[in-house]
């Protein structure tokens, strides 16, 4: 095994193949975006779908409005308090909707779970990641 | 595989106080968003750095109405520098449940003069990294919100 690659706080440095195993295990995540000059952080169910994350959002809603082709970050992490170890993922890209019909029913057929209410108009939210970086904080020694 | 919503407690689930927003989420009442923020130790912080949005975790402790952490030298420490502000982010999700929680801290960060940060050291602000050379930074709360779906 390689020796890990360390960051200037001294965590290690995911490889973008790690980042990409994390991203596709991982369901619920949280996406940044800057309003009106503040930063927001939402909790969101991602899938991966190809090289984009993908996830739902009522329509018309404040988060559509504040994100649509614009800058996000979208971040998961998992971690045990006891071992006091974890993992941070970072994708950052831009916001776009999904328009096209066979695209929205091809993910609909994911059945990716969402905060939208099933009886609730929802759209399609695609993230194409021009970043992605990770960090391990290691297992205690 | 460690992951953030099968750890811990999922027990400390918020009663909304019956409002919800439009879009059918149940708003948590301060108090609770506040109590939900002192039970947990990991929250996200969010910044904007060049206009761009960045999402980083923190091992985070809630005193009265501000949020404290450390950090080395980086883009949190930058941030407090200028007194930028920021938010934090904790939240459950049992996406299986279909039911989770979030709350959203919001205010300016700031580094805590030495002096002050003296008086901290009962609390265990633990930094995220292993290095020890970290200062403290606070981000007094200026605008508290939650959700809850159920």
């Amino acid at each position: 095994m390689t020796e890990p690659v360390l960051d200037h706080a001294g965590l290690e440095i995911l490889t973008v193949e790690e980042c990409r195993t994390h991203l596709a295990a991982t369901p619920v995540g949280r996406i940044g975006f800057v309003d009106r000059g503040e930063p927001v952080i939402l909790p969101v169910t991602i899938g991966l779908w190809g090289e984009s994350i993908v996830f739902t959002t009522a329509a018309g809603s404040k988060l559509e409005a504040a994100i649509m082709n614009r800058p996000v970050a979208i971040e998961i992490d998992g971690w045990d308090a006891t071992a006091r170890s974890g993992w941070s993922v970072l994708v950052k890209g831009t916001a776009t909707t999904i328009y096209e019909g066979r695209e929205i029913a091809s993910l609909d057929r994911l059945a990716s779970r969402s905060w939208v209410r099933p009886d609730e108009p929802k759209t399609w939210v695609q993230i194409r990641a021009n970043e992605i970086t990770g960090r391990r904080l290691p297992v205690e020694r | 595989m460690i992951s953030s919503q099968q750890h811990g407690a999922w027990t400390s689930r918020p009663v909304a106080n019956g409002q919800r927003d439009v879009h059918g989420l149940g708003l948590i009442d301060e108090a609770t968003c506040l109590r939900l923020l002192r039970e947990e130790r990991i929250g996200r912080l969010g910044l904007s750095v060049g206009s761009l949005p960045v999402i980083l975790p923190v091992n985070f402790v809630l005193d009265e109405r501000t949020v404290l952490f450390r950090s080395e030298e980086g883009e949190k420490t930058r941030a407090a520098e200028q007194g930028a502000v920021a938010c934090l982010e904790v939240d459950r999700i049992d996406r299986f449940e279909h039911a989770g929680w979030s709350v959203l801290a919001t205010g300016r960060l700031a580094i805590v003069p030495p002096d002050r940060a003296a008086s901290y050291d009962r609390f265990p602000v633990v930094p995220w990294a292993l290095h020890e050379s970290s200062r403290l930074i606070e981000l007094e709360i200026e605008l508290l919100s939650g959700r809850s779906i159920r």
